[in-house]
């Protein structure tokens, strides 16, 4: 048995220690998923908050065979799905928990967010912006399935089980937005534009062919 | 000489994972012998790394006491059935067993009361029928009450009139014959 699903069974006997260590080792993947489906970071720990207490409220239907990941980004899919959906019946009504301050300036509801040299964050914004922009123009499976693929590690049949489809579909999705990606991404992918302008470049390590 | 399938398979292994050397090796000869591959395959690695270095998405330090915080809110909907019954148990021993105890003893003591006068109007009738009877007795030897009078005890006790009106007419004629 797997070391998420041994925590899983202490979960099924009341243990909130055991998942929170589970809390703790995925939130930072199921929050990665979430941000690049609703493309917004505060969101996307709400509904991340809401997968995690999901997942311990039904804890007693997980199956230990099954693998914890894919149940657990199963349901955080879920409920963006749902968010989406909602969001396309009310446009005009967000979830987006923004608060303005008196000076207009938006300032997060969470104010203890990991932070990073201003510099350091605006190379990595030159870096993955284009990325991220190209992301966000994939249908949400092309673009679940490849976050899932190169981010998350996960397997073709695992994602499959996420996406409630079969492994041959996932791997067309993955095959087609990968595609699409290098059509939006080919002029940025052959000059190395992306790689840092203001750090040392290497933008094309050595390869072989 | 690698195939096409063998290519294809080899780029989409190195979306996964970094390529071993015999792999390498493959792919290089036969970058070598279908150069019009080499641009595809550099877009494909390229894709690959920036995918891989994505950065990660902001995630609040204190997520993890958030989410166990909002989990001890909502235990009751999380617990067991048999702890759930536990708690449905101890709920309802906190709200609505005092009420219902309450309620209980009320109809208790009214039950009781209502016995108690029962048997008190009870006792008075068998005291009047007593004083009759004494009333009633001929020199002193019989009676005209008998048992059977006080079979009907609740009969008795339903007949309207004054019990302390004493028919002197009627005592007089007796005492007489």
């Amino acid at each position: 048995m797997d070391p998420d699903s041994t925590l899983m069974l202490r979960v099924k006997k009341g243990d909130r220690e055991a998942f929170a260590i589970l809390v703790d080792k995925y939130k930072q993947p199921v929050i990665n998923l979430l941000t690049r489906m609703v493309k917004d970071p505060v969101e996307a720990e709400d509904l991340a908050q809401s997968t995690f207490i999901q997942a311990f409220k039904y804890a007693n239907k997980f199956n230990v065979t099954a693998k914890f990941s894919t149940w657990l980004f199963t349901i955080a899919r879920n409920l963006a799905l749902n968010e989406l959906r909602r969001r396309a019946r009310h446009p005009a009504d967000s979830m987006d928990s923004k608060i303005e301050d008196e000076e207009g300036s938006i300032i997060a509801q969470y104010e203890d967010k990991k932070t990073e040299h201003p510099t350091t964050s605006i190379i990595r914004n030159e870096l993955y912006e284009k990325v991220e922009e190209a992301l966000s123009q994939l249908p949400e499976a092309q673009r679940t399935a490849i976050i899932l693929f190169q981010q998350e590690e996960l397997s073709y049949e695992e994602i499959a089980k996420i996406l409630g489809c079969s492994v041959g579909a996932t791997k067309s999705l993955i095959h087609r937005g990968r595609e699409t990606l290098k059509h939006i991404l080919k002029p940025y992918l052959q000059t190395g534009e992306w790689e840092p302008k203001h750090g040392s470049k290497n933008p094309n390590p050595k390869r072989n062919f | 000489m690698m195939s096409n399938s063998e290519h294809k398979r080899l780029k989409e292994l190195a979306w996964k994972k970094a390529l071993d050397a015999e792999e390498q090796a493959k792919l290089n000869e036969f970058i070598a012998q279908h150069p019009e591959y080499r641009e595809d395959l550099e877009l494909e690695l390229a894709l690959t790394r920036s995918l891989k270095n994505l950065p990660d998405a902001p995630v609040s330090s204190n997520f993890t006491a958030r989410v166990m915080n909002s989990i001890a809110a909502e235990e009751p909907l999380s617990l067991s059935i048999p702890d759930y019954i536990t708690n449905l148990v101890f709920q309802l021993s906190r709200t609505i067993l005092p009420k219902l105890a309450a309620a209980l003893a009320l109809i208790l003591l009214i039950g009781l009361s209502y016995f108690s006068y029962k048997e008190a109007q009870k006792a008075r009738i068998a005291e009047k029928l007593v004083d009759l009877d004494r009333i009633a007795m001929i020199d002193g030897k019989s009676s005209i009450l008998t048992v059977d009078v006080f079979k009907d005890f609740d009969v008795i006790q339903k007949i309207k009139g004054d019990a302390s009106y004493v028919d002197v007419e009627l005592l007089t004629a007796l005492k007489t014959n």
